[in-house]
């Protein structure tokens, strides 16, 4: 099926007006479209506001999708004309209006502000990578090498069984462990 | 939450379970709060090992989009502009009406003379349809026949229109449809 199977199986449900499933789609895309409008957009509850601007026209022409392309390859198009088009209103909006006039003497000193993310939200950012790689790190080798093969080299399971020569059920069953033994360490940080 | 629907979940993230199953897991996960929790967290994980987790994450960003969807009306597939098909035929049955009446204007014109000449019997040998049922059927071919009787000035001078529009073809008179001469045998009865 692919990766882009299982998002064409949960387009066609949002295409028959099931919302839950653009809610999945959402969640698994989220970080990848906000790490890309913030590319654009430094400021990052502007970032924010613009990715999920991208998600609700994506919602809106997801009628008109015709699986032409990847989903995420659509959906990364109108995430980066959200982007360009905040740009592009942000270079005619006036000044004074957006930081309380050219006489401010705080100007600069918001503007760098604004660039910088929220000291709670860095940390738990960090706390999260340095869980799941810790959490990595401990795993067993055949667990480690089957989720890096995975997730980082992006093969599918009959290539992973072919490079670890194991069998496919043992790929997934391997896969799915690594994803366990990870996830338990994870889950009491996000609860 | 039963650890065989995590490894299908697990298998589904990576497109690896097959189309039935993976219908039975988009139901499970969209009514499990815990199972679409665990969707949430496995796509983290492969962020992070991705190194596509941005800075400074928002955990309610999903929420926010979720809150701004459930606003949003369906949207609806924008419908194709159709063109109906009574409408072509009645435009192709009006080109063949106007082309219909250029050929008649111009016979016409051949026809009527200022100085009165000797009358050409002047006849269509299949009747115009009327526009209702003028579709896709032949246009009418005029038939001129020649009374024997001599021509006038200008019953000599159409002859020589017809003639040089004929053996012109390069040039083509803009508007009107080439002059072909037909030459038949008829019997008398």
């Amino acid at each position: 099926m692919g990766e882009s199977g299982a998002d064409t199986q949960l387009v066609k449900r949002v295409q028959k007006g099931d919302k839950k499933a653009f809610d999945l789609l959402v969640l698994k895309y989220q970080h990848r479209i906000i790490k890309l409008v913030s590319r654009y957009v430094r400021d990052p509850s502007d970032a924010l506001d613009v990715a999920q601007e991208a998600f609700l026209k994506a919602y809106r022409a997801v009628p008109n999708f015709r699986g032409d392309s990847a989903f995420y390859t659509w959906l990364y198009r109108i995430a980066i004309n959200t982007a360009k088009n905040y740009l592009v209103t942000l270079s005619r909006r006036p000044v004074e209006a957006e930081h309380g006039g050219p006489d401010n003497d705080h100007f600069e000193l918001d503007s760098m502000l604004q660039d910088v993310t929220t000291p709670e939200d860095m940390l738990l950012t960090d706390e999260i990578t340095h869980t799941i790689v810790k959490a990595i790190e401990d795993l067993p080798d055949d667990l480690r090498t089957a989720i890096n093969l995975r997730e980082v080299e992006g093969l599918s399971y009959e290539e992973i069984a072919e490079v670890m020569t194991c069998p496919i059920g043992t790929v997934r069953s391997r896969i799915f462990r690594a994803r366990e033994a990870i996830d338990n360490r994870l889950k009491p940080l996000l609860e | 939450m039963r650890k065989d629907g995590l490894e299908d979940l697990s298998a589904f993230l990576d497109g690896e379970l097959p189309h039935g199953s993976a219908e039975r897991l988009i139901d499970a996960l969209e009514g499990d709060e815990e199972l679409k929790a665990a969707w949430a967290r496995y796509h983290l994980i492969a962020d992070v090992l991705a190194r596509r987790l941005p800075a400074g994450a928002d955990r309610a960003f999903s929420e926010r989009v979720s809150g701004a969807i459930a606003a949003e009306p369906v949207p609806l597939r924008s419908a194709r502009r159709r063109v109906p098909r009574v409408k072509s035929v009645v435009g192709l049955a009006m080109a063949a009406a106007v082309a219909g009446l250029a050929i008649a204007g111009i016979l016409s014109t051949g026809s009527k003379a200022p100085s009165e000449p000797p009358p050409l019997s002047f006849s269509v040998s299949q009747q115009s349809p009327p526009m209702s049922s003028m579709e896709l059927s032949p246009l009418p071919i005029a038939t001129v026949k020649w009374s024997g009787e001599p021509y006038g000035e200008a019953g000599r001078f159409s002859p020589y229109i017809v003639s040089h529009n004929q053996s012109n073809r390069g040039l083509p008179i803009p508007g009107v449809i080439p002059y072909v001469r037909a030459v038949g045998y008829e019997a008398e009865p």
